[in-house]
């Protein structure tokens, strides 16, 4: 009978198991340990496993260490560009000239057709003004509330950058205004727009700089993981060639 | 506001998270991903892919955090997340271990000859230890290694070990008597078990607890 118990525990895995890591009852403790007191199998056995379990002490993980945080979605995402107005389509330089041209032609009453004999330019510009006073205080009217709308448009424009309030002018825009203030004026206004679209561009390549940079420090630690990867792969590969031919070897002379 | 995270619980830091406090929740990254790579590391035994699983696990926890009912800890939540991308990554790589050695070849036989006149210690240098152990851990079948890591290193119970595995607990014991008994003899064969001193009897409560720390 006490053979049977004896064999039952020699084969209980589970229960050595159990009483090697220390979760069993204490009745079943104390039949494994009156077990092993007689049995050297299974004594060797609880003690070859439990050094094999002392050296697993030595396995730590590589360092470093991960060490990354999460970050939602949209608070990484690239912001939207505005959508597309004629301001942005265009090259600064461009606008600038088409502004002056239309301001120019406004003020000097430029006159310019197409037609069967020709390109006529024609100016109106000092008595032809005053010859024409009904007709010039409308067309006045007119680029007056056009150039009221570009300010406003170009404000709105600065503002929507966010990057500090449009220059200030001394007054707005009235009937009173000379027409040199005016153009000066645009012109203040064309020379902060393009200010503000240089800067605007040099932050843009600043960030490209940037992230260019920190992908290509990124490839080369990839790169530099990848060698040492494969160097390790291939140090693996070796050591198991010189094993096999030392088996070999032995195999042969063993022969 | 770090220093008042760092003091919160777990589960506190889990609310806030649900309520879309993403400081709490980096916070429970910071708390939980060297465990977490320490133990897909284990588990897969390979760093870059361990270091990928990490990140991962921490990818799904942020997503489905508003789904964590808060059943179980949320280390044990982790813990399965990783288990299960673990798991999926062996079964799709399929990748040899390093000095995968062939059925039909004796272990025994390709144990280095000793070398007259140097010891053991010289042979075997103790930094190199974790390495023997790293390489003698990936000749063992996954399941059976993971049991031991979960086991040996997160200090899971039997129980707890079947809930991640999805079986018996006789079946988890199984396992570990089979991967240690295997780890055995690759030590052995390493000539690693020469240089253990073994205690007379099981480990006591204060190395049981020195080992579940390790991660």
């Amino acid at each position: 009978m006490m053979d049977n118990r004896r064999d039952d525990i020699c084969n209980d895995k589970s229960l050595l198991m159990s009483y090697l890591y220390d979760e069993c009852g204490l009745d079943e403790r104390e039949r494994v340990e009156a077990h092993l007191s007689v049995c050297a199998s299974c004594r060797d056995e609880v003690q070859a496993l439990t050094g094999v379990r002392s050296r697993l002490v030595d396995w730590t993980p590589p360092e470093p260490a991960p060490d990354f945080r999460v970050v939602p979605a949209d608070a990484v995402a690239v912001p939207r560009s505005r959508p597309w107005t004629f301001w942005q389509a265009a090259p600064v330089w461009s606008l600038a000239a088409a502004l002056v041209l239309v301001v120019v032609t406004l003020v000097a009453n430029l006159e310019i057709r197409y037609g069967d004999d020709g390109l006529v330019v024609r100016s109106a510009w000092s008595d032809a003004v005053s010859s024409s006073e009904p007709t010039q205080s409308g067309t006045e009217a007119i680029w007056r509330a056009e150039l009221a709308t570009l300010e406003s448009e170009l404000r709105r424009d600065f503002e929507t950058f966010g990057s500090g309030a449009p220059p200030q002018t001394s007054e707005t825009i009235g009937s009173e205004v000379s027409e040199e203030s005016v153009l000066v004026r645009v012109q203040r206004l064309i020379e902060e727009s393009e200010r503000r679209q240089q800067r605007e561009l040099a932050q843009r390549f600043a960030v490209l700089l940037r992230e260019a940079d920190a992908q290509r420090q990124a490839d080369l630690v990839r790169i530099d993981q990848q060698m040492d990867r494969h160097q390790h792969l291939f140090d693996a590969e070796v050591v198991q060639h010189g094993e096999l031919m030392d088996y070999l070897v032995r195999v042969s002379s063993g022969r | 506001m770090p220093g008042a995270l760092m003091a919160c619980t777990d589960e506190e830091l889990v609310s806030r998270s649900v309520s879309g406090d993403h400081d709490s929740f980096n916070q429970l990254v910071v708390r939980w991903q060297r465990p977490i790579f320490a133990l897909a590391y284990r588990v897969i035994g390979h760093e870059e892919d361990a270091r990928d699983i990490c990140q991962e696990t921490f990818l799904r926890a942020f997503r489905g955090i508003k789904g964590f009912k808060g059943e179980a800890k949320f280390s044990s939540w982790l813990y399965r997340i990783a288990l299960n991308l673990c798991r999926d990554k062996n079964r799709s790589a399929q990748r040899s271990p390093l000095n995968k050695v062939s059925d039909d070849v004796d272990v025994l036989d390709l144990a280095p000859a000793d070398v007259a006149g140097s010891s053991l210690e010289d042979q075997v240098g103790w930094s190199e230890l974790g390495s023997e152990v790293s390489r003698a851990m990936m000749t063992i079948p996954d399941e059976q290694r993971t049991a031991i890591v979960l086991k040996e290193y997160q200090g899971l119970t039997f129980r707890e070990i079947a809930d991640f595995q999805g079986c018996p607990v006789s079946t988890v014991k199984t396992r570990v008597y089979q991967g240690l008994t295997r780890l055995r003899q690759e030590l052995e064969s390493r000539g690693i078990d020469r240089v253990a001193t073994f205690p007379s009897r099981a480990p006591d409560a204060g190395t049981r607890q020195r080992m579940r720390r390790v991660t």
